[in-house]
């Protein structure tokens, strides 16, 4: 077996072994090998998993490699783990991750300002799912705790680092929906519409 | 999920107001608070679960428009408080508040695209998941009889106190770890062992209880008690230790109780 096979042969063992994707750093120094070794080594790896209808798949996620099951098979998966219902996000999870994920660190208050409600619970949840963890506490009155998204978070979008989320401004709406916003906010305002308030009988 | 007969719920008042005014596009002028007020109770009447923070918040929201509304229709009077917000600024502001969420709205939708693209890939974490031990249950084994036996023998310890007005707030008694420590261990010395419920019952307040505990955790601590509990919410049984007598006149251990005063 020579070196490249040897480093091939361990990485394999390391990413099976690993409960979260691995970055080339951190193997380095697990293995004591050139990073630029290291990726040749695993880019193989790469190409020998990526051959179609095997069922491990190698991933770049999160910043880091793990080993990850074809998503072909992941009804019998799901059968496996039973977790199709703990996968699913609410709409209001899937708000304040959005809401964590561009601000962070934010404190709760901000995220009940933006959405206009308490979103306690959800965050909580979010916690508990290890998808947001605290980060420290705030300098502001009362040392609100801050909250950021974690590791499991990228790896659970898919994304390498939060620089690759796609920009918020991408999102703010486009002017036809704020003027509309602001013309119907506006005209319910205005003077020239009747104060119609009358109770309808049931 | 397609086939399913889904009803819009809504995550917040915002969400709600957003999409009633997406759905009076066209009447500029038929908007006013009344419809919006009908629609959510529309709204109500189709949900059959109530969220009541949700539905007070849309009330804060309903307010808000109808002051604005209100000031708008009245003519200002000279000299009005200037600190209060005027018709045109609270409207900017709520405007800015609704475009905000619509932003992260989106944004939310962008992440639930990508999270969904995700399902599949199962890491070790599966594998962990899956191994991972069932979450404790603290109340594992308990039944309504024993919360009831634990009722019942506190409505006795209520009943058997002094109805006496307590004279406690007026000048509190400091209550000291060091004096509480030397009051378990007499007890202990006495019988040999003792019940956390026994050793609380004289106390007056609770920091009292709690001092009395923090005796106990000190005495654990040291290795002079033993305590036991043989199930959740159960009787604590403390008991002396039979080479106790020395760590009691290692002066470490004196010093170090004798900072921890509390009042």
């Amino acid at each position: 077996m020579d070196y490249r096979d040897s480093i091939k042969s361990i990485l394999e063992s390391l990413l099976l072994a690993a409960n979260e994707p691995l970055s080339l750093s951190r193997l380095g120094d697990i293995i004591g090998a050139d990073e630029s070794e290291l990726q040749i080594a695993i880019d193989e790896l790469e190409a020998k998993y990526g051959e179609a209808n095997k069922g491990i798949q190698i991933r770049k996620v999160a910043g880091g490699y793990g080993f990850y099951t074809n998503p072909e098979n992941r009804f019998y998966v799901d059968r496996l783990l039973q977790s199709t219902a703990s996968r699913r996000l609410t709409q209001a999870a899937l708000e304040v991750i959005a809401i964590v994920a561009y601000k962070q660190p934010v404190t709760r208050v901000e995220i009940n300002n933006i959405r206009g409600v308490n979103s306690e619970t959800v965050l909580n949840s979010l916690v508990e799912k290890g998808l947001i963890k605290e980060k420290g506490r705030d300098k502001t009155p009362g040392m609100p705790i801050l909250y950021e998204t974690t590791t499991a978070f990228l790896e659970a979008i898919g994304l390498n680092d939060l620089n690759e989320l796609p920009g918020l401004e991408e999102f703010a709406p486009d002017k036809n929906t704020s003027d509309q916003i602001r013309e119907q906010l506006t005209s319910s305002f205005s003077d020239d519409t009747q104060l119609n308030l009358e109770v309808k009988e049931p | 999920m397609q086939y399913q007969v889904k009803l819009d719920v809504f995550q917040g008042p915002f969400d709600l107001l957003l999409s009633l005014i997406s759905k009076h596009r066209i009447d500029v002028y038929d908007i006013p608070i009344t419809s919006i007020i009908q629609d959510y109770l529309d709204f109500l009447n189709q949900a059959n679960q109530v969220d009541l923070s949700v539905t007070s918040e849309f009330l804060v929201i309903a307010a808000t428009l109808l002051k604005i509304k209100a000031k708008s229709l009245v003519l200002p009077e000279s000299g009005e408080e200037a600190e209060e917000l005027s018709t045109t600024e609270a409207r900017e502001l709520l405007i800015a508040r609704l475009l905000e969420y619509k932003k992260y709205k989106s944004a939310s939708d962008a992440l639930a695209k990508l999270y969904a693209a995700q399902y599949g890939f199962y890491g070790n974490g599966g594998a962990l998941e899956m191994a991972a031990p069932a979450r404790v249950d603290l109340l594992e084994g308990i039944t309504a009889e024993h919360l009831g036996s634990l009722l019942k023998s506190l409505l006795a310890k209520a009943d058997s106190e002094d109805v006496l007005v307590s004279t406690q707030h007026i000048l509190s008694s400091p209550v000291n770890l060091r004096g509480k420590i030397d009051f378990v261990l007499s007890r202990l010395k006495v019988k040999g062992h003792e019940t956390f419920r026994n050793l609380t019952k004289q106390c007056g307040t609770k920091i009292e209880v709690v001092v009395t505990f923090l005796a106990l955790l000190e005495l654990c601590r040291k290795r002079m008690v033993t305590l036991e509990q043989t199930q959740t919410f159960g009787e604590i049984t403390i008991k002396l230790k039979a080479q106790s007598k020395q760590d009691e006149h290692d002066p470490s251990f004196q010093n170090a109780l004798q900072e921890e005063n509390i009042r």
